[in-house]
């Protein structure tokens, strides 16, 4: 038995190093999949996430109770309605890019492009 | 025995190959605060984390709380509805105030913290816009005289006269922003970004180690930038004709930087001015100052101060710099330039 041990122990530990390096690359590469997606944020607090390569439609309400409607359409995201007072959140149109973002102020909410 | 030891610490070594490295990267902790009419940003590695997070948050919301001049239970309120009192107030507020009239004076009266009543009659209080005549605005602007306000730190209180009102709007954001870097470095961040509204304080550097790449804006262009600018453990603020403005009847655009001598937008040539410097609310204090001065005054001006670096964007998007930021300045593709050379300190 103790011979068995000592033959088979050196490969074993390759083979478990290699297993590991393996499951530890598909991890990092199944978690930084490129791919964008919508984070809407109220108050700092993430309330939806959407992938911007799925077109979506989602009615929303922000803070101070203020109802806004979020659209994922061809790859980007945009505000389509709120009932906020002043509309900065609808005028500053579809955003794509990562890092991007659109703040509507009274609804104290956030749509923030991120990479997946 | 030996063997066992061998095999726990070969499933050790790829469980920590796993995870371990993830870890390596370092975690990001990011929050989002609504105050002083500017939506912010708080971003850290490192720390307390979350709890630094949370802290930094409630520092700035207190903050607001105490300078906002439209609530009636801040500071800043009581002390404009009660003229001729002297108004108990937070130490921060008092110390904020002194400040203020320093920098007042130092830039000799390019800003006033007085000049509120004149922004409340433009309308950038309340969003309610319009030109006011040049006989309200004569009006308004005998009571604009910062020289007139009294405050006593050691006491902690601050005195008005009747019809003269304060608003801490153009150094609150620098305060604001120097206290959630001073809670930042207490608590151990070394790689930090704090962004008021455009207005950013920088802690250390990025993860990696290298600088913090701020972008200066372009006034022309709302996503554009006129370059970069790399910076560690400063502040980076900036006040622009784009940054609140409005188009009146006669087709011409009003922007909130103000004039304390004419009560109208200033109109010295420049589009943006830019202030880098260790101190935020030095900072906040003289970007307005010097977009108040026009261009002209503010190259004057940088000549002869060298506590802090300096961008002037003119009005054909033309950059002046100081000299300190020659090798931090990365400009924009056609974008011109000119270095302002300090007067030699004898």
């Amino acid at each position: 038995m103790n011979i068995r041990w000592k033959k088979w122990i050196g490969p074993l530990c390759v083979v478990l190093v290699l297993v590991g390096c393996v499951v530890w690359i598909i991890c990092q590469r199944t978690l930084s999949q490129p791919g964008k997606l919508a984070q809407v944020r109220v108050d700092g607090k993430s309330v939806m996430e959407l992938r911007l390569d799925e077109n979506s439609r989602r009615e929303m309400v922000g803070a101070n109770n203020i109802h806004l409607v979020v659209v994922v359409s061809e790859g980007a995201v945009y505000v389509e309605s709120s009932e906020c007072p002043d509309k900065i959140c609808v005028h500053r149109g579809a955003i794509r890019d990562e890092g991007e973002s659109i703040v509507c102020m009274p609804a104290k909410t956030v749509v923030e492009v991120l990479n997946a | 025995m030996a063997r066992k030891k061998l095999i726990s610490s070969t499933l050790l070594a790829a469980v920590l190959l796993i995870t371990g490295c993830r870890e390596g990267n370092g975690q990001i902790f990011q929050t989002d605060v609504f105050a002083m009419d500017t939506f912010m940003t708080v971003k850290l590695s490192g720390g307390r984390g979350e709890e630094t997070l949370v802290r930094s948050k409630e520092e700035l919301l207190r903050l607001e709380k105490l300078f906002d001049v439209n609530d009636e239970d801040s500071d800043v309120y009581r002390i404009n509805h009660h003229p001729g009192e002297s108004v108990s107030v937070d130490k921060d507020t008092a110390a904020l105030v002194q400040k203020a009239l320093e920098y007042g004076t130092m830039t000799g009266g390019a800003l006033d913290i007085s000049i509120y009543p004149v922004v409340r009659e433009w309308g950038f209080t309340t969003g309610s816009y319009h030109i006011p005549g040049s006989k309200r605005l004569s009006e308004l602007l005998k009571q604009v005289d910062y020289r007139q306000i009294k405050v006593d730190t050691e006491t902690g209180t601050v005195t008005v006269p009747k019809d003269v009102m304060l608003d801490l709007g153009a150094v609150a954001k620098g305060f604001a922003g120097d206290r959630v870097r001073d809670i930042l470095h207490k608590d151990g961040v070394t790689s930090g970004l704090i962004n008021l509204g455009g207005n950013v304080a920088a802690v250390g550097s990025k993860p990696d180690g290298s600088p913090w790449r701020v972008g200066i804006r372009d006034p022309r262009q709302e996503d554009g930038t006129i370059g970069t600018l790399l910076v560690r453990d400063q502040a980076v603020i900036t006040s622009g004709t784009y940054e609140r403005y409005f188009v009146g009847e006669d087709g011409n655009a009003y922007w909130h930087i103000l004039d304390p001598k004419t009560g109208f937008p200033s109109d010295g040539g420049l589009a943006s001015v830019t202030i880098v410097g260790d101190n935020g609310l030095m900072c906040d204090a003289l970007s307005t100052a010097l977009f108040v001065m026009g261009k002209d005054g503010a190259i004057e001006f940088c000549r002869k101060e060298t506590s802090v670096e300096v961008i002037l964007i003119d009005g054909d998007n033309h950059v002046y710099y100081t000299p300190g930021l020659q090798e931090k300045l990365e400009l924009a593709e056609g974008i011109s330039a000119d270095l302002i050379n300090r007067e030699k300190q004898s």
